[in-house]
């Protein structure tokens, strides 16, 4: 971390037509608590990748973003997730930061596989599932850390992770309140093809074809008791 | 001949059961696909050679079982702690399939071995099965976010595949054969370099009985304080758990360990949603789409929650909430 405070990038989703998701919001709220909330201060870069719209990246900005970077691609919905995650650690790797958060899951793929991609392509470690997030006293002896707790396996156990680092955040649990701030910046568009220029091979892979698949329609029951006897009938009781 | 990998999580010095269960779905699979199957086990630099986790994997399916020793084994299983050493096997055998089971470490590692592999990443994978009339793909429901499913049907030659899948989905395999042991060597980090500094608190999670509960009945926050007594009340009468949605948590009426939402796995055989409506977030792939039966007690039928459950009663939530827990308690009696 240097002299002007804590870098922080949070990736967000970019198509025009879907809100940000639960996961996406709570990992910008955590961005903005850990810098706002650090006497260093630091700045919040969010980055998105989607069409011209910008839907995503304009909400960035006005919940206090510093910066909000978009990458222009109309296709990007339509494309496998190693292409988005390679625009993504592009962009990532200019800016250099300490801490890369992002959204557990999206609200629609619910993949969970952009933080993690983006962490192998640009080396970074990284840690799934946090609930809560906080920067170390200043007292403590290892410089440049961040203590991040999960819920797992019976547990809430705090792991103290060296920076820079790749953080997902889980949409549930206690994120902050996200602090009401004026937009502070423009929004700073980066067109694909400089960003693949950066990335020979780069390829617009599309994602493989998925077909909603058939389900047995609902049972609507007359009564509790022909609910509870269905029930019992499936041994679920 | 291809391979197929399977992550190996222990608890204590035994594999978790989420584990053998993936080893299981991956056995079956590598069999009809002509496949190897590695069992892929990080551990410590000290533990010497596991005789006995060696043969409950050999049992478990396994044809050869990759020790991957590693002084980075330090800390709670996850890719900080296990990743080099499954980066390593994977390097070293570059496999058309891998499977974890979706516990936390799982949904952890499988993404970035995806990654790493250039593979397809199909999550809570569900209906494994062999294409019959291609032989080298994969047949795979994945849920997806609202509570649909996806099918997909992959072809391993043309692409690696890494799935997760949900605990308790599959039953573990039998087997007889005793398995090889390969040991893999794996590159160490210089000193000062891990990322992980320290594990600096660990602390029992009052609210952990969701994440393992086989009945839950999740409130949504249309129940309102006194709905969600009576939603407490039959999720006591059925033995299980009571969660809430994220809008029920946030309109106060539940602390937030008790939510559920994207990013917490749980795996319930009865899943019992009171009150949902349309609350997206609270239909997500996490929430037992696949493994659970779910049934919806809404106040009106035209619901996502109702669309997408198996059974449906249709009322109003408090007082169905009611007359279930009363019926139940009077066979309880």
């Amino acid at each position: 971390v240097n002299a002007s405070g804590l870098r922080v990038v949070v990736l967000v989703r970019g198509a025009a037509e879907l809100p940000i998701g639960a996961c996406e919001s709570s990992a910008l709220a955590w961005g903005l608590n850990l810098v706002r909330g650090r006497a260093a201060g630091g700045t919040v870069t969010t980055i998105s990748v989607g069409d011209a719209e910008e839907a995503a990246a304009a909400r960035a900005l006005a919940v206090g973003a510093d910066r909000v970077i978009h990458v222009v691609d109309v296709a990007a919905r339509t494309l496998d997730y190693r292409p988005v995650a390679e625009l993504l650690a592009s962009v990532v790797r200019r800016e250099q930061p300490d801490l890369v958060l992002c959204g557990e899951r999206s609200s629609d793929e619910a993949l969970g596989i952009i933080g993690p991609a983006v962490a192998e392509l640009e080396g970074l470690s990284h840690v799934t599932g946090a609930v809560d997030l906080a920067l170390p006293d200043a007292a403590d002896a290892v410089p440049d850390a961040l203590d991040v707790t999960q819920r797992r396996d019976g547990h809430l156990t705090v792991l103290r992770m060296r920076l820079p680092l790749l953080v997902t955040v889980s949409g549930i649990g206690a994120s902050p309140a996200t602090l009401a701030s004026a937009p502070r910046g423009a929004i700073e568009r980066i067109a694909l093809a400089t960003l693949t220029a950066e990335r020979p091979g780069w390829v617009a892979t599309p994602a493989i074809p998925e077909l909603a698949a058939d389900r047995q329609p609902v049972l609507l029951h007359a009564d509790a008791a022909a609910l509870l006897a269905s029930l019992r009938d499936e041994r679920l009781l | 001949m291809a391979h197929a990998l399977v992550y190996i999580e222990l608890s204590g010095q035994r594999p978790r059961e989420a584990s053998l269960e993936a080893l299981g779905v991956a056995r079956r699979l590598a069999t009809r696909l002509g496949a190897t199957l590695y069992a892929a086990l990080p551990m410590g630099p000290t533990a010497g050679t596991p005789e006995a986790l060696i043969d409950e994997l050999s049992h478990g399916g396994a044809d050869r079982v990759v020790l991957l020793s590693t002084a980075q084994h330090n800390g709670p299983p996850s890719w900080v702690t296990c990743g080099a050493a499954l980066a390593a096997a994977c390097d070293r055998l570059l496999p058309r399939l891998v499977v974890a089971a979706a516990t936390h470490a799982g949904r952890d590692i499988a993404p970035r071995l995806a990654t790493r592999l250039k593979a397809l990443y199909v999550p809570e994978a569900a209906l494994v099965e062999i294409d019959r009339n291609v032989g080298r793909a994969v047949g795979v429901e994945r849920p997806t976010a609202g509570g649909g499913v996806r099918r997909v049907h992959p072809d391993l030659v043309v692409r690696p595949v890494v799935l997760t899948v949900a605990p308790g989905s599959y039953a573990p395999t039998v087997a007889d054969d005793e398995a090889e042991v390969l040991p893999i060597a794996v590159p160490e980090r210089p000193s000062g370099a891990a990322p992980l500094v320290a594990e600096v608190q660990d602390t029992a999670d009052p609210d952990a009985g969701i994440d393992t509960a086989q009945v839950l009945v999740v409130a949504g926050a249309s129940v309102g304080s006194a709905g969600l007594q009576s939603t407490a009340e039959l999720a006591m009468s059925l033995g299980g758990e009571l969660a809430v949605t994220a809008a029920a948590c946030e309109a106060g009426l539940a602390p937030s360990g008790r939510a559920l939402g994207p990013g917490r796995p749980v795996h319930p055989r009865l899943l019992i949603r009171c009150g949902v409506d349309d609350e997206t977030a609270a239909l997500a792939p996490t929430s037992g789409a696949l493994t659970a039966t779910v049934v919806a007690l809404e106040g009106r039928a035209e619901t996502a929650s109702v669309r997408l459950a198996g059974h449906a009663l249709v009322g109003d939530t408090g007082e169905v909430t009611q007359t279930l827990t009363s019926a139940l308690r009077g066979v309880a009696r």
